[in-house]
């Protein structure tokens, strides 16, 4: 097998059941087609996940996947993407982690992990380069994530990179997360419970290859370059408050999603504001690996209860904060942090929550009320209840389904109010005041998603009028996402994007210093293309239809009045308007889904060759 | 269809006074001033460079920072929204007294 500049050219395959592994060797047209991240993610769940598995059945992958940067020390590669079908929506699900966990996956001498099958106690995935044990771990039975990943290393060695789950992905919680260095966490679409599925408490891996980079010393050039710029203006947010700082512009700007979407402010924001907490609860930075921009902005608690620090971003401010009429500052800090030491991703946790709160206080939800008075405003139960959908306890059992199939199961109209998309949960964006991202909301294929395009930078700018729809919203909303798929695939950092000049230019000649490829940006366009239209032919195979591109009943049914503007709505009718543009800009059939020229021209054909032909009909 | 209403939650109130812009501060621009208001003194419509330039004269931390050297627009870390409802990167539009301008990180999203 010939290694490849920036590759191995190889997966290796786990059946935790046998515990036999295999190597795979992944052709380079494919390495080239969908580079790595989320995009060769794509492509391997494709061939390795059976139509119609279960997400949480041992025939479901869970594959971590590296990429060409990994290894280059250009700040922010160190990333990886882990992708399996996700338990929440039944589609593709997807999710990245910045962590020294990528560089020691590539170090092992693969290209991506695929880890198929089920343990049969609990147990931990050890990788020494390509060689492996699964090793029966009973003692890790429901340890929270700092605790194993400390346990791990000190059984292990230091030197053995983690990633594992706590006890809500034991409990298969449908948004259990995934946990690497320290408090890293790949939080959505629920693969920690996939890992869960498996028995899989961790991986521990150690790996003794380079990679291999065909220009080195351009790459070098390069590789400085870009690290100044990240310490530019382009970054000057995340350096100086970090994404905690969107709660008080969301909140001017009305679009802070507050007490379950009700409103689209909050009256005490000033209490959990970036700035506010920045003030009253900041003790440090941190950089993630390999990344020279520090984002990371520690809290820590400062009143007479048990001290404690986290990492605050604004997804959590807003699902912990805001969105449950929470200002407590110190509460926002607890409840977050407890979040990811159960392993739990605090964006679904959090608008489950509200779901429960907003159907409790409509006269539903009783026999569970005495236990966790749940009401906006006030967050007394609000560390239990994350406690007990951890354990899926009482409420938590119901609340540990997601909002969706909890909605479901209590009826009586509460679907109205359960704010996801296909099932996964909303982020901090209200579609009502920014109508670009409710279209990229609705049309994601991985479920209500802020991160698959950055498709509100539209409405946060002179292109769009955000609070009217327009037939110019599915093309922003399209190359918003082939610019992302990009981004998550080579793997960049999401917060650097603003430090290039011109990112795909230079995104192509750093992938063709890594490969020794020739990459245009018109190729690399055409591979974001690709990979979305890859992603969206694997949701279709899973029985995606039209219907499932939308956006939560209460969006269309009730209007937000504001100071900024009278009335704030989006009907169905728009919002199918808007879907109608984007699959014209996509180029696909009225219905949603993709012509065989589209798929042929894109060479996606080679990616359904198990799937019978009437699925796609 | 149901009718919500920010309206009591609000924290928006904006200046009735006419003769003044009120201008909000955001992110490492409040942290610069520690204000999360300044108002300037306008008494007919004007060009938004020059509200900026009397923002650099009241608040001097803001300029090189948040603000140009020159004090007639912003550096490229940040934006400027007018009203909440419109983003204008056009230093030459005019605006009246009663204004609300709004100044905050460029980089959208997170």
């Amino acid at each position: 097998m010939v290694i490849k500049s920036g590759y191995h050219g190889i997966a290796l395959i786990v059946d935790l059941h046998t515990g036999v592994s295999e190597l795979e060797e992944i052709p380079e047209t494919v390495l080239r087609d969908y580079i790595g991240g989320t995009g060769l993610g794509a492509y391997l769940l494709h061939k390795h996940c059976p139509v119609n598995a279960d997400p949480l059945g041992p025939e479901n992958p869970l594959i971590f996947i590296t990429s060409p940067l990994v290894g280059s020390k250009i700040t922010t590669s160190s990333k990886f993407a882990i992708v399996s079908k996700s338990p929440l929506t039944g589609f593709i699900g997807d999710s990245l982690a910045s962590s020294y966990l990528a560089t020691e996956l590539k170090s092992c001498g693969f290209d991506a992990l695929i880890i198929k099958g089920k343990s049969n106690t609990l147990s931990v995935l050890k990788i020494n380069d390509h060689h492996i044990q699964v090793v029966a771990s009973p003692k890790l039975t429901f340890s929270e994530t700092q605790v194993t990943e400390r346990s791990i290393k000190n059984d292990l060695g230091k030197d053995y990179k983690v990633a594992c789950i706590g006890p809500a992905g034991e409990n298969l919680v449908r948004f259990a997360s995934i946990f690497s260095d320290g408090g890293r966490q790949a939080g959505r679409t629920g693969i920690g419970a996939v890992m869960g599925s498996k028995n899989l408490k961790a991986i521990a891996v150690k790996g003794s290859h380079n990679t291999v980079i065909y220009d080195s010393k351009k790459l070098g050039e390069i590789r400085l370059d870009i690290a100044k710029r990240s310490l530019g203006a382009g970054t000057e947010k995340y350096r100086s408050l970090g994404t905690i700082s969107n709660m008080s512009v969301f909140n001017k700007l009305e679009v802070l999603p507050t007490n379950n979407f009700q409103l689209s402010s909050f009256q005490h924001v000033d209490s959990i504001s970036g700035e506010q907490l920045h003030n009253q609860n900041f003790v440090g930075n941190a950089h993630c690996a390999n990344c020279t921009i520090g984002c990371q902005h520690f809290m820590a608690t400062n009143d007479n209860g048990e001290s404690v620090k986290g990492r605050i971003e604004y997804e959590s401010g807003f699902a912990l904060g805001s969105l449950l009429g929470i200002s407590d500052p110190n509460l926002l800090i607890r409840a977050a942090t407890l979040c990811d030491n159960l392993g739990l991703d605090t964006i679904s946790t959090g608008v489950t929550i509200a779901w429960a709160t907003e159907t409790m206080e409509k006269g539903l939800l009783k026999e569970y009320e005495s236990n966790n008075p749940l009401r906006f405003g006030d967050g007394e139960s609000l560390i239990s209840v994350i406690k007990s959908i951890s354990g899926r306890i009482g409420l938590g059992g119901l609340l540990a389904e997601g909002t969706m199939r909890a909605s479901k199961e209590i009826g009586n109209n509460s679907e109205d109010w359960a704010m996801h998309v296909k099932g996964l949960e909303m982020p901090g964006y209200e579609p009502r005041g920014l109508k670009t991202m409710a279209l990229a909301l609705a049309v994601s294929t991985r479920g209500a998603c802020h991160n698959r395009s950055s498709a509100y930078e539209a409405d946060f700018s002179e292109k769009v009028d955000r609070y009217k729809v327009s037939s110019n919203r599915g093309k922003i909303t399209a190359r918003s996402e082939d610019f992302s798929a990009i981004l998550d695939s080579m793997i960049w950092c999401k917060f650097i994007r603003k430090a290039f000049n011109s990112f795909y230019d230079e995104s192509a000649e750093v992938l063709s210093c890594i490969t020794g490829w020739n990459i245009t940006k018109q190729e690399l366009m055409k591979t974001g293309e690709r990979i979305n239209n890859a992603k969206k032919l694997f949701n279709i195979r899973e029985g995606w239809k039209r219907s499932d591109d939308t956006l939560p009943k209460r969006i269309f049914q009730d209007t937000l009045q504001g100071d900024l503007k009278e009335e704030m709505s989006l009907s169905k009718h728009d919002l199918q308007k808007m879907i109608d543009s984007y699959y014209v800009a996509r180029e696909w059939n009225g219905d949603g889904t993709i012509p065989s020229s589209k798929r042929s021209d894109l060479n996606l054909d080679i990616l359904l060759n198990k799937v019978p032909d009437k699925i796609l009909e | 269809m149901n009718v919500q209403s920010n309206k009591a939650n609000s924290i928006n109130n904006r200046r009735d006074k006419l003769d003044l812009i009120t201008i909000d501060l955001f992110g490492s621009a409040r942290l610069l001033t520690d204000k999360s208001k300044v108002y300037i003194s306008c008494t007919r419509a004007t060009e938004i460079r020059k509200i900026l330039q009397k923002l650099a004269e009241a608040e001097p931390k803001l300029v090189g920072t948040v603000i140009s050297d020159d004090g007639n627009s912003l550096i490229k870390s940040f934006t400027l929204n007018l009203n909440g409802a419109r983003f204008i990167s056009n230093m030459d539009e005019i605006i009246v007294p009663g204004d609300n301008v709004l100044i905050f990180s460029s980089q959208s999203g997170g």
